[in-house]
């Protein structure tokens, strides 16, 4: 891995060093939100920021595109500081980013005008506009309500246009700061299938989330704990981890029915994530 | 048998009748929960789930149709409203938007303060339900309100409806955006209700929280009834349910996946221990060895 | 409390999508006309005048394939405004020429000219709801924002900030709907938990403070949307007006000369109406019956 000046690692696209955020709430004393996160992503990772609230998980995630600005450390993307005034712009649109309300990201009064604020702001020229948005409403599966007025989407497909939004700057790396969270359970397929489909053509996703059938999607689990990184890995090792409690979280109920069944059955693999591969493990167990 | 306390039937709504954007948001619902039982109801986003509950505590009052609560007919100009809404608490969904108060202790006292109570008996009130809801009276009381976490502020709604003294215990989606641990709490303050004897129906997408507290699933589409019946029933049916894009909680599929194969294991298991123990008793075979 | 559909009363014009020639027509040109049409209503006197806009209204209704009947049901609502201005106008103003004095007591005096005035002041009443609705027929919202910020555009160039100010525009539009469905519901939760929010009898501060439960928590609710939205627009690289391209654009065409054209000869004419003073040609000289 070379490290040159301006971190010229060709893998990591994402790179968090020794990263400290403080917050200073008026009339209060100041809040160590993150203290002293390290970290890096690969670019074509798939990787879930998993912890419990006030871990710090969303303020890493507002550093990723340099809404916040680090207290201390650095955080680069592709290379560039975030601290860099001049390279903010360039940052914004490589790494787009999906927020929780579907409600509240909505600018304009009709599905494509909305898509197009990104690309409107960067001041991508007129006739290159139209295809961008025609691209990004296409990947969402969103392009036959184009004409659509907001209040008259469902909350997944508010959701799908945020990320349209997002994708229409053509960023390299989508975040998605609890994204699901506010969605049903429709809301939430739609939208994991999109991120899944979106990471097979080479995106790098972060996913900030506390469902944790959601992050066992993810290649990589970073866990935070009171700011800090208390752990990084596969899902498997992280559900299977006995700290999980204490980090306020639990593995999903399937993980959880699967080392139990493993204590009783050590031949039980333990990285199952579907109910389909249980199954199958099982009658495989059954049969011999 | 324990007697009915909420008795719905035929009830039909129309929102925003008479204008060009009326919508149809309930279909001759029938419907009944008894004392003491904890009903589901469970649909697809639009499918009325919302509606029915507001018409459960007297918010609209039936345009068609007839709802008896706690043995009153909702549609009887006589009937006071008020004291429908006071003896059946609704708790919506987000219920810490609806926080005006500065303190903690205030906003809980607000439904109590309404109805009457003050004093002594008021401060005795607001404790209770704080307490109820998971929050310790003491350490919150003066907490201001804008100083929380979306966990307790979550609390703090609950605990403002519970302060109420209902009867029955209405909830729109009770655990909806909430973290792991809080979501945890927020069940384990739900149980504790039911073991006292608590009267609930809540509307949700969860259905692990479903398989963990109701005793009875009613299924909502297009604002009809669809089908309903004991938990392990209504779950038993899983393409049913997922013809109306609803899912059943993992240990139910995993359940049903394998009696696919053969196994002979129970159409629902409500719980991991639960699944454990079938999965267990299947493989060593008191039962029939499947094979595979 | 037994109504808690606002949205209901919110039709802040409705927009009728029904893509006549009308509806084509580049917003600004839209706007200009409206605006040439209400200044000519409000200066204007002249009942004859009047009478012919109405008669231009209902002509530009047809062409815009508005249904007559569901435009003037518009008016409905006025109408009792128009009886009682015109009952003052006829009861207790007098025009010192209106002609021969029909009745007179008290503080009421009836001249024949009154009847005249009234008349004249009901029909500018009419006149001005028909072309604001026909306006709000035929301009969707965005239409709206497009077509302000394109007028003010050349105002920008003196730092005037016209795309700032249609976001506001858009953004009020798009978020009017939700603090709507938001109150309803914050409605019903308060008297869920026995909020009563005032009755009429109270004093003006205790009747405020009742409406606490509805009031802060809305505000709030602005607040924490307005916060959501920043954090997104931010995220998209909005830095204000300059550097901006642009999505949807309209052309004019040869029916907005068209339409200008026709309003200019419209406004003309009503205003030739008024500074003639054609009515006394026309209507006869009230003195008795």
């Amino acid at each position: 891995m070379f490290l040159g000046h301006g971190g010229e690692s060709p893998l990591s696209f994402i790179r968090i060093e020794e990263l400290h955020h403080t917050y200073h709430p008026r009339g209060h004393d100041p809040v160590d939100a993150l203290n002293g996160v390290s970290l890096e992503i690969e670019a074509g990772d798939y990787v879930a920021v998993v912890g419990a609230n006030g871990s710090g998980k969303t303020t890493l995630a507002l550093h990723l595109n340099a809404i916040l600005l680090p207290t201390k450390g650095t955080v680069e993307i592709d290379g560039r500081s975030t601290s860099d005034p001049a390279a903010v712009r360039d940052i914004r649109s490589r790494v787009g980013m999906v927020f929780q309300s579907p409600e509240d990201q909505m600018v304009a009064t009709v599905v494509e005008e909305d898509v197009a604020f990104g690309p409107e702001n960067l001041g991508v020229e007129q006739g290159l506009l139209e295809e961008r948005v025609r691209q990004s409403l296409l990947r969402v599966g969103m392009w036959e309500e184009r004409r659509r007025p907001p209040h008259q989407l469902s909350v997944g497909q508010k959701q799908r246009v945020a990320i349209a939004g997002a994708l229409a700057m053509q960023p390299r790396c989508l975040v998605l700061d609890e994204a699901t969270s506010m969605l049903d359970p429709r809301g939430v397929r739609d939208v994991l299938g999109i991120v899944e489909k979106l990471h097979g053509e080479g995106m790098t996703i972060v996913t900030v989330t506390h469902r944790m059938e959601e992050a066992a999607r993810a290649r990589r689990i970073v866990v935070l704990h009171e700011g800090s990184v208390a752990m990084e890995g596969s899902p498997r090792m992280v559900f299977a981890d006995p700290r999980i409690t204490e980090w306020r979280l639990n593995a999903p109920p399937l993980s959880r029915l699967v080392r139990r069944l493993k204590a009783r059955f050590p031949r039980l693999r333990e990285d199952l994530y579907e109910v389909e591969e249980l199954a199958e493990e099982l009658a495989e167990i059954a049969a011999s | 048998m324990s007697r009915p306390v909420i008795e719905i039937q035929d009830l039909s709504h129309v929102y925003m009748a008479g204008t060009p954007q009326a919508k149809t948001s309930l279909r001759e619902v029938n419907l009944t929960v008894e004392e003491g039982a904890v009903l589901a109801l469970i649909g697809p986003t639009g499918s009325g789930k919302s509606t029915l509950l507001q018409h459960m505590n007297g918010l609209y009052t039936p345009q068609s149709g007839s709802v008896i609560v706690l043995g009153r007919d909702l549609a009887d100009r006589v009937t006071d409203l008020r004291r429908i809404r006071r003896e059946v608490g609704l708790v919506f969904q987000n219920p810490e938007h609806q926080i005006f108060e500065r303190y903690v202790g205030d906003e809980v006292a607000f439904g109590p303060r309404t109805a009457g109570l003050s004093g002594g008996e008021l401060t005795r009130r607001v404790r209770w339900a704080m307490e109820l809801a998971g929050l310790d009276f003491s350490l919150f009381k003066d907490r201001p309100t804008f100083a929380l976490s979306g966990g307790e502020r979550r609390k703090v709604g609950l605990a403002g409806v519970i302060a109420l003294k209902p009867r029955i215990l209405l909830l729109d989606e009770p655990t909806s955006g909430l973290d792991p641990q809080t979501h945890e709490e927020l069940l384990c303050r739900m149980e504790s209700l039911r073991g006292q004897g608590m009267t609930m129906v809540m509307a949700t997408h969860d259905m692990d929280d479903v398989a963990r507290l109701a005793d009875r699933i009613v299924v909502l589409d297009g604002g009809r009834v669809v089908f309903g019946g004991t938990s392990r029933e209504v779950f038993a049916r899983r393409e049913a349910l997922g013809a109306h894009g609803l899912e059943v909680p993992v240990t139910v599929a995993l359940m049903q996946r394998l009696r696919e194969r053969g196994w002979d294991v129970p159409r629902a298991a409500l719980s991991v221990e639960e699944a454990e123990e079938a999965v267990a008793a299947a493989l060593t075979g008191s039962r029939r060895r499947p094979t595979g | 409390m037994r109504n808690t559909e606002f949205l209901r009363n919110v039709t802040i014009g409705q927009y009728l999508p029904t893509d006549s020639p009308v509806h084509r027509l580049h917003p600004t040109t839209k706007m200009l006309m409206g605006g040439f049409c209400v200044v000519a209503a409000i200066i204007s006197g002249s009942l004859g005048g009047f009478v012919i806009m109405v008669l231009a209204v209902t002509a530009a209704l047809r062409l815009a394939r508005i249904p007559l009947l569901y435009a003037y049901r518009g008016l409905r609502p006025a109408v009792p405004i128009i009886v009682l201005v015109a009952a003052l106008q006829i009861l207790f103003a007098s025009q010192s020429d209106g002609g021969a004095v029909l009745w007179s007591g008290w503080i009421i005096t009836i001249t024949a000219g009154d009847f005249l005035v009234a008349a004249t002041m009901a029909v500018r009443l009419v006149v001005l709801i028909l072309i604001i609705s026909f306006f709000t027929f035929c301009t969707s919202a965005k239409e709206l924002t497009h077509g302000t910020e394109q007028l003010l555009r050349p105002l920008g160039r003196i730092g005037f900030p016209a795309h700032e100010l249609a976001l506001v525009l858009t953004i009020a539009l798009r978020f009017l709907p939700l603090l709507a469905m938001e109150a309803e519901r914050l409605v019903k939760a308060q008297v869920s938990r026995g909020a009563d929010f005032g009755k009429r009898r109270m004093g003006l501060f205790k009747r405020v403070y009742r409406m606490f439960p509805l009031l802060v928590p809305l505000f709030l609710a602005s607040l924490r949307r307005g916060e959501h939205l920043v954090l997104a627009m931010e995220a998209r690289c909005y830095t204000g007006g300059k550097g901006r391209t642009r999505l949807v654009r309209f052309r004019f065409g040869p029916a907005d000369g068209a339409a200008i054209t026709a309003v200019v000869l419209l406004v003309a004419a009503v205003l030739a109406a008024h500074f003639l003073r054609l009515d006394s040609v026309f209507l006869p000289r009230l003195e008795g019956f």
